[in-house]
């Protein structure tokens, strides 16, 4: 998607309060799953298996991997809220 | 993490050192209390793309480009005016993009706000020791006093409490001073004994000069005889609550409004009784109450949520003799208890003992399973459940101790288990401390449950 049109829609999403809801439901969920926790034991054992390794190199091998493990449902769910928020601002054409 | 060379030189300069700083904590003021809206449109928006959160957005220390992490605009920014440092406007830390690295090993950035007094404290301050920083310590058993270190061992490892006694609030206006006088300058002194430097002699000595003032006050619970854990923590937070009022000398609260002491203000909270007319839906008979903990039956439960579920459920209320203010009629009402407050932490006992009408008491042992996270948003709302679109407050807390009980009525023991650091559980079996795993921790018979804040939305 072109840059500047993702950035127009952020903008309308933060303006209208949409933003912090659909982010702070995906942060609940994240939780609950138990997501949040198991990233932090990949992230420390990463951290473990090489002392020297600073935080862009751990990231983009940890990264990947954690998006990978959010739950399906999850992701779905947060879709469609995003979706149901564009359905009305956006026009297409 | 290696050392960060290039912040080094600069903290070294003692030109710019200052300024440096200033601008640091200038910025991390701003960010804490900017609103959610402003940190979004301002301070996560990146100068090049414009987009929002691309990964985290770095606030320039040097000049006022923000820039984002994923299409590396500020990496860009980095190398063309050679500005390396970024803080990060989510986490409030610092990067160095020569490093590729955030700077978490400098106690003077990390304490930025204390520059100004930062010879001072350099020269009365100890680092505490490696191995204490967990306070993985046991309290050696003098008779029946695990009642006592299972509670203790949940204290010591609150947040609230810790920094409650760290930050020295009961010690500076106590005119006792003395652990085996007062029951707060023995807590205190544990905390001391288990995270910091024993100086003169034993671990345990704050131990002993707590079980020696407790017996002064109530020889039940000096650790002769086993006593009820539950109990004891209400016996101590009335202590603590106690020696609050008497340091800052102040009576009980006739305003009606909440006391201020460490206790209440970490675990007291209110329970609305909802007395609702079945006819006209007058609900005058409501009244709210203060808790410092909800007790739960656990008769055919099996889960925490299904013990909380009954606690809230809406009842005819039968043997009640209910005359309606509004419409007179005398029909009986609905009953609902709802949660109108809550602390920071959460204190759940499992009503496992029961006391039955021969005399007798009985043990129940069913298994109630409990959860990692808890939301308790359903249980702070009047009628039924969630609303149909699944929406509604989301209050979540997070366990971090469990108090558990093996063994009779009459004879048996008590061990903590609790959650050390983010993400290891240790027990605490009087002086024995062994680590388990997330998945053992949750099987525990649990008698008490201790569930702190950890997100409201």
């Amino acid at each position: 998607m072109e840059s500047s049109m993702k950035a127009q829609i952020q903008q309308y999403l933060v303006e209208s309060g949409n933003y912090e809801k659909i982010s702070a439901k995906l942060n609940d969920k994240l939780l609950e799953d138990g997501w949040m926790d198991q990233v932090r034991r990949l992230t420390m054992n990463e951290i473990e298996s090489d002392k020297s390794a600073n935080f862009a190199s751990i990231l983009a091998k940890i990264e990947p991997q954690a998006l990978d493990l959010v739950d399906q449902k999850t992701k779905d769910e947060v879709m469609a809220q995003i979706r149901a928020f564009l359905d009305e601002v956006v026009e297409t054409e | 993490m290696p050392h960060c060379n290039h912040i080094e030189k600069v903290l070294n300069d003692a030109k710019v050192k200052d300024n440096v700083l200033k601008t640091f904590n200038i910025t991390k003021y701003i960010l804490g209390h900017s609103s959610s809206c402003d940190k979004l449109m301002y301070t996560m928006k990146c100068s090049t793309c414009h987009e929002i959160n691309a990964g985290s957005n770095f606030i320039c220390l040097q000049c006022e480009y923000t820039g984002c992490w994923n299409h590396s605009h500020f990496l860009e920014h980095s190398t063309t005016k050679n500005h390396i440092f970024g803080i990060n406007s989510s986490n409030q830390l610092m990067y160095c993009f020569k490093c590729q690295d955030y700077i978490g090993d400098i106690d003077l950035l990390n304490s930025s706000f204390l520059n100004k007094s930062w010879d001072d404290i350099q020269q009365h301050t100890d680092i505490p020791q490696l191995e204490k920083t967990d306070g993985l310590s046991g309290f050696v058993n003098m008779g029946s006093t695990c009642f006592i270190s299972s509670i203790l061992q949940f204290l010591i490892h609150n947040p609230y409490i810790v920094n409650y006694f760290m930050t020295q609030q009961h010690h500076n206006k106590c005119q006792i001073k003395d652990p085996t006088a007062c029951m707060s300058c023995s807590l205190d002194a544990i905390v001391a004994d288990t995270y910091g430097s024993v100086k003169n002699g034993n671990m345990d000595d704050g131990f002993i000069s707590m079980l020696n003032c407790a017996w002064k006050i109530n020889h039940n619970f000096a650790g002769y005889s086993q006593q009820d854990a539950h109990e004891f923590l209400q016996f101590l937070e009335n202590q603590l609550h106690n020696d609050y009022k008497r340091v800052e000398h102040r009576g009980s609260a006739t305003d009606g409004s909440y006391c201020k002491c460490i206790i209440h203000s970490m675990f007291q909270g209110a329970l609305k009784s909802s007395i609702i007319c079945s006819e006209c839906n007058d609900g005058s008979k409501t009244i709210t109450d203060p808790f410092m903990d909800l007790s739960l039956d656990i008769k055919d439960k099996s889960t925490l949520y299904e013990c909380l579920d009954s606690f809230h459920k809406r009842e005819k209320l039968h043997d009640y003799n209910y005359h309606c203010p509004q419409c007179s009629t005398t029909e009986d009402p609905t009953k609902q208890l709802s949660i109108e407050k809550l602390g920071p932490v959460l204190s759940l006992q499992l009503k496992r003992f029961e006391h039955l009408a021969n005399g007798n008491n009985v043990k129940l042992t069913n298994f109630v399973e409990f959860p990692l996270y808890l939301n308790v948003g359903k249980y702070c709302t009047d009628g039924d459940a969630v609303s149909a679109d699944g929406s509604g407050q989301s209050i979540v807390y997070e366990l971090t101790a469990i108090v558990s009980h093996k063994g009779t009525v009459n004879e048996g023991h008590y061990i903590a288990t609790i959650k050390i650091s983010e993400d290891r559980w240790f027990r605490f079996n009087d002086s024995m401390v062994s680590e388990l795993s997330q998945q053992q921790a949750l099987q525990d018979e649990a008698y008490l449950l201790f569930y702190v804040i950890k997100q409201v939305q």
